[in-house]
């Protein structure tokens, strides 16, 4: 009789079992021994992109039948989230996306990225292909710990129909600006700048923006390095003052904080507002839905009495980057993909099919980008300093104290209290890292 | 005639709640079938032409899946924990032992633990056991937070069981194995029932472990899904909102298909999920 | 005779108790145990620091605000929940509403089947004041809508997720109610009857005193759970806008996941614990006088 009971525990022991070689099936490498699965761990499942990568990886695992890539694709905010648990086990999937600076560097500081130095040692060609003030985003202490395959760089865009129904001329520096915000705020039906901030992120790229042109270039590194982040120089207030003011003015329309931006950037194109700051990444959403003569685009003004020492030469902007794991069995394989999906070749591909531009010197062009993403890659040439995504560059708790508290200032917190609070999670990041 | 509108009163207040709780519900089902641009221009208009494509769309983009994981771990999470609550209230109501009081209250106790305050602790030791992002993991954390309660439940109803019935089975020489699955389980059918549907409409809603213990896309529950869809599809409102319709109706048509055994369920411990 | 109970018994509750204590009670010790420390999933320090992640949370203005939301849910829940609902049954059960009591209790059951995530996002949806219902309602009718983001503005973002959590589970404590009322031995109504009480005098007289061990448990759980707030304010606004409408354990959750601080995490973990703890406790007396 008790071996009955016995014999159930067995049975359940046994189910559980089961259950877990269904439960991680796919994840093991339970296929065939000769088959390299490497994990790939990616932030592009919106429609009209994931086609593309879902076939440049067919098309190479069709190439090289021995590798077979196992292709995680999740949302963005999805992707922020996942790549701070993921840290924790030591486990990271064999490539995986990083924005630049601290989000891939509290990887390659504690070692969990593959250092890509020898790889780009041994064929300098690959090296040099890319724009070098992208390839340097995944640089620590001299090494590279990832690939740059996507570019971006903010302007402020304009609906042009808005703007020549008001009578308004482009803006060419921060007074024009104001004053065509003034205009457009008398007006029915339309707001000036559309800005949406229910997920935070949006406000990271203003605030990041204007940290550049308050503060000079020696302040900033020293405080956006998590060891040594203080956040105590006036300008960081002045540039969340100078974009709180825009809210405050009532440039932004109502209620921004349970708007987001894929919200207003439709409603923007539909005539809705007359700015929005926007990347070149996203210039294809404008182009498919307002055609190239409906917006245009203009250098992000510089705030009046911005003294920062970049102010005149500084954008946002930055790269997106596939790093390869430390842990990873198979490096040179990981690598040689890597290769593969950086190439010339499918460097074009991924501009032309998905709007995405690359990271390639010179390859960005005509013929497979949209020509004002071309015109636009060739105005960003007048910058020489690029910043990286504030809320992607800084530790991520000085990064989500930034976002909650600019969050709260749209609800009438003072630039004062918001900077408090960053300097106070700052203060314990440089703690926690000392 | 007093009574007569107090009546009246009654009902008029209980017809607006069923609106204020009709609302939403409607509005679910009817912008699934519309456009986007509807859905915000015309708020309260039905749709001018039913998109039913919106379903097919949802389907199409992996809500099946989701369903399909949520449905497998919810069974065997709840079938689990019943199972094992059924023998260990055995012993804890039926049965005479030295240490019996430290289980029951073991079991009493794990009524009163939060989720939350393990949720640190279980991460990590799920990773150590290499059961992070497997939906084993997640069966038996979901099945382990069911026991308290089912054992409980089940322990109580045990009890109430008549002791002649086993008493004279134990004369006649069965054994303890044989009173359990011969008179205890067979009698406790009901309970055991109503154990289960609890169970499964607690593993069912369950959100924070599922987002924390599952990565792969293709292994996530339905609740988790509907998070991500909607960051993937951003601004395909109708789209979401068909998928949550698609994920809504197998509960609700449940409901209305077992209703009774659903109420006896919920109320035998009068105890939420 | 005892000796073979105690082996029998070891084997009939081995899987349940093995489960329950790796699973439930291991990771309770050692959250306490980690909340002494210093430490992240990422870096490689783990530093003792004794009591400092306790006293921190005191001096935490998020915890506070974190606190007087769990507050509000729970204030706002023991209303609806417990006194709204006990109403509802009470009329649902009076004899002239027996006929339609099904239809009536049936709708309000629905939304409690749902998953929080659906109603969640559907909720989010409809007060969005640029693509909701809610607002232009309230255009419909007269009132000035567009200062109202009921889950964009701090001040109504916690109140908004409270509303909408009643909206789902008013109508489940309902049905807990109204069988629990059914119970009632009816003697005791016509007896009453026969007296010439009132309907808010039997309300008063008799059903109240006859659940009130259903409503004692069902408070309790009703405030566990209100303690335990996660999932209706991570899938709406996750805590914000700042950190308006964070709960102690979404504010875990990020201080752990997205900050990486799992030490001072764990010490929050401990604190829900600690309170549910003493609440469980209550329960657990609830239960004893329920089965007398």
């Amino acid at each position: 009789m008790k071996k009955r009971i016995f014999a159930l525990v067995m049975v359940l022991v046994l189910v559980i079992s089961a259950l877990a070689a269904c439960g991680g099936g796919g994840g093991g490498s339970s296929e065939d021994e000769d088959t390299i699965t490497l994990v790939f761990l990616d932030k592009h499942p919106e429609d009209n992109y994931r086609g593309y990568f879902e076939q440049a990886i067919a098309d190479y695992e069709a190439a090289n039948p021995g590798i077979h890539i196992e292709y995680e694709n999740i949302s963005d905010q999805a992707i922020k989230e996942k790549l701070a648990v993921l840290a924790s086990g030591g486990d990271m999937p064999d490539i995986f996306f990083a924005w630049g600076g601290e989000s891939l560097n509290r990887f390659s500081r504690n070692g969990k990225c593959l250092d890509l130095t020898p790889y780009f040692e041994a064929d300098p060609e690959w090296r040099d292909s890319f724009m070098p003030m992208f390839l340097s985003s995944s640089m620590l202490d001299g090494k590279y710990y990832a690939v740059p395959y996507r570019s971006s760089i903010l302007f402020m865009l304009y609906n042009k129909q808005v703007l020549a129904d008001n009578g308004i001329e482009v803006p060419t520096t921060w007074e024009e600006f104001i004053a065509a915000c003034e205009k457009l705020k008398g007006v029915d039906g339309v707001d000036p700048i559309a800005f949406g901030n229910s997920d935070q992120w949006y406000a990271m790229w203003y605030i990041g923006q204007f940290n550049g042109s308050f503060v000079d270039k020696a302040v900033r590194e020293k405080d956006y390095n998590p060891a040594s982040g203080e956040f105590t120089d006036p300008g960081y207030e002045k540039a969340v003052q100078t974009f709180l003011d825009l809210n405050a003015n009532g440039y932004m329309g109502s209620n921004v904080n349970s708007k987001d931006y894929y919200q207003v950037r439709e409603e923007f194109a539909v005539g809705r507002y007359g700015f929005m700051l926007d990347a070149t990444s996203q210039f294809s959403f404008y182009t498919e839905n307002m055609t190239n003569d409906g917006f245009g685009y203009f250098l992000i003004p510089i705030p009046t009495g911005a003294e920062g020492d970049e102010a005149n030469a500084i954008v946002t902007g930055g790269s997106e980057n596939w790093a390869v794991s430390s842990t990873c069995e198979h490096p040179d394989e990981a690598v040689a993909f890597l290769k593969y999906m950086t190439s010339r070749e499918q460097a074009l591909k991924q501009t032309q099919e998905t709007g995405l531009p690359n990271a390639l010197i010179g390859g960005i062009t005509e013929e497979n980008a949209d020509p004002m993403v071309v015109a636009a890659y060739k105005d960003a040439e007048q910058y020489t300093a690029i910043a990286e995504w504030l809320d992607q560059c800084v530790d991520a708790n000085v990064a989500n104290a930034y976002m909650a508290n600019a969050q709260e200032g749209l609800d009438g917190k003072s630039a004062a209290d918001i900077m408090a609070a960053v300097q106070g999670a700052a203060k314990e990041t440089a703690e926690a890292n000392e | 005639m007093a009574t007569k509108i107090s009546h009246i009163i009654a009902y008029i207040i209980l017809i607006l709640l069923a609106i204020i709780i009709l609302i939403p519900l409607a509005w679910m089902l009817i912008t699934g079938f519309k456009t986007n641009q509807e859905m915000f221009l015309s708020p309260f208009a039905l749709p001018q032409e039913w998109h039913y494509e919106n379903y097919i769309n949802a389907w199409n983009q992996g809500i099946g899946t989701y369903l399909k994981n949520s449905v497998i771990i919810t069974v065997l999470a709840t079938a689990l924990s019943t199972f094992v609550s059924c023998l260990a209230a055995y012993p804890l109501a039926r049965l005479n032992f030295r240490s019996k009081k430290i289980w029951v209250y073991l079991v009493l106790g794990g009524l009163m633990l939060a989720p939350q305050s393990s949720v640190i602790s279980l991460f990590r030791m799920v990773k150590m056991a290499g059961l992070y992002d497997t939906q084993t993991a997640l069966v038996l954390i979901d099945a382990a937070f069911r026991i308290p309660f089912a054992t409980f439940l089940i322990m109580t109803f045990y009890r109430s069981i008549s002791y002649s019935l086993d008493e004279s089975a134990y004369i006649d020489g069965a054994s303890t194995w044989q009173i359990f699955t011969g008179i205890i389980v067979p009698l406790s059918k009901p309970i055991i029932a109503s154990c289960a549907i609890v169970s499964f409409r607690a593993v069912w809603n369950e959100l924070m472990f599922a987002n924390i213990m599952l990565q792969t896309t293709s292994k996530k529950t339905v609740p988790i899904g509907l998070m991500n869809f909607q960051g993937m599809t951003t601004t395909n409102w109708t789209l979401v909102v068909a998928s949550m319709v698609i994920a809504s109706l197998p509960l609700v048509i449940a409901f209305l298909l077992l209703q009774k055994q659903f109420v006896r369920g919920l109320t035998a411990g009068s105890v939420k999920g | 005779m005892r000796k073979r109970n105690q082996k029998t018994a070891a084997l009939y509750l081995l899987p349940a108790m093995l489960m329950v204590i790796v699973i439930l009670y291991v990771p309770i010790f050692i959250n306490l145990y980690e909340s002494l420390f210093k430490w992240g999933t990422m870096s490689t320090s783990h530093k003792f620091v004794g009591i400092e992640n306790y006293i921190r949370l005191f001096k935490d203005e998020i915890f506070y605000v974190a606190l007087k939301n769990n507050l509000i849910f729970t204030v706002m829940s023991v209303i609806f929940q417990i006194g709204g609902s006990l109403l509802i049954a009470s009329v649902l059960e009076a004899k002239f509403l027996r006929k339609s009591q099904n239809f009536f209790r049936t709708i309000y059951f629905i939304p409690s089947l749902l998953m929080v995530t659906v109603v969640g996002i559907t909720f989010k949806m409809i007060v969005s004041p640029s693509i909701g219902i809610i607002n232009p309602m309230l255009e419909l009718i007269g009132i000035d809508a567009s200062a109202i983001d009921l889950l964009g503005n701090a001040s109504s973002a916690t109140m908004t997720i409270a509303a909408m959590s009643q909206w789902q589970y008013v109508g489940y404590t309902v049905i807990l109610f109204i069988v629990a009322i059914q119970n009632i031995p009816a003697e005791l109504y016509e007896a009453a009857e026969i007296d010439g009480a009132g309907a808010v005098r039997k309300f008063f007289s008799i059903t109240l005193p006859q659940i009130k061990n259903t409503i004692l448990i069902n408070t309790i759980i009703t405030i566990t759970g209100a303690i335990r707030e996660y999932d209706e304010v991570f899938v709406t606004t996750n805590g914000g806008p700042g950190h308006a409408s964070e709960t102690l354990a979404t504010y875990l959750y990020k201080v752990g996941f997205r900050n990486d601080q799992m030490g001072y995490a764990s010490a929050i973990a401990f604190f829900i614990f600690i309170v549910t703890f003493i609440i469980g406790l209550m329960q657990m007396k609830a239960y004893e006088l329920d089965e007398k």
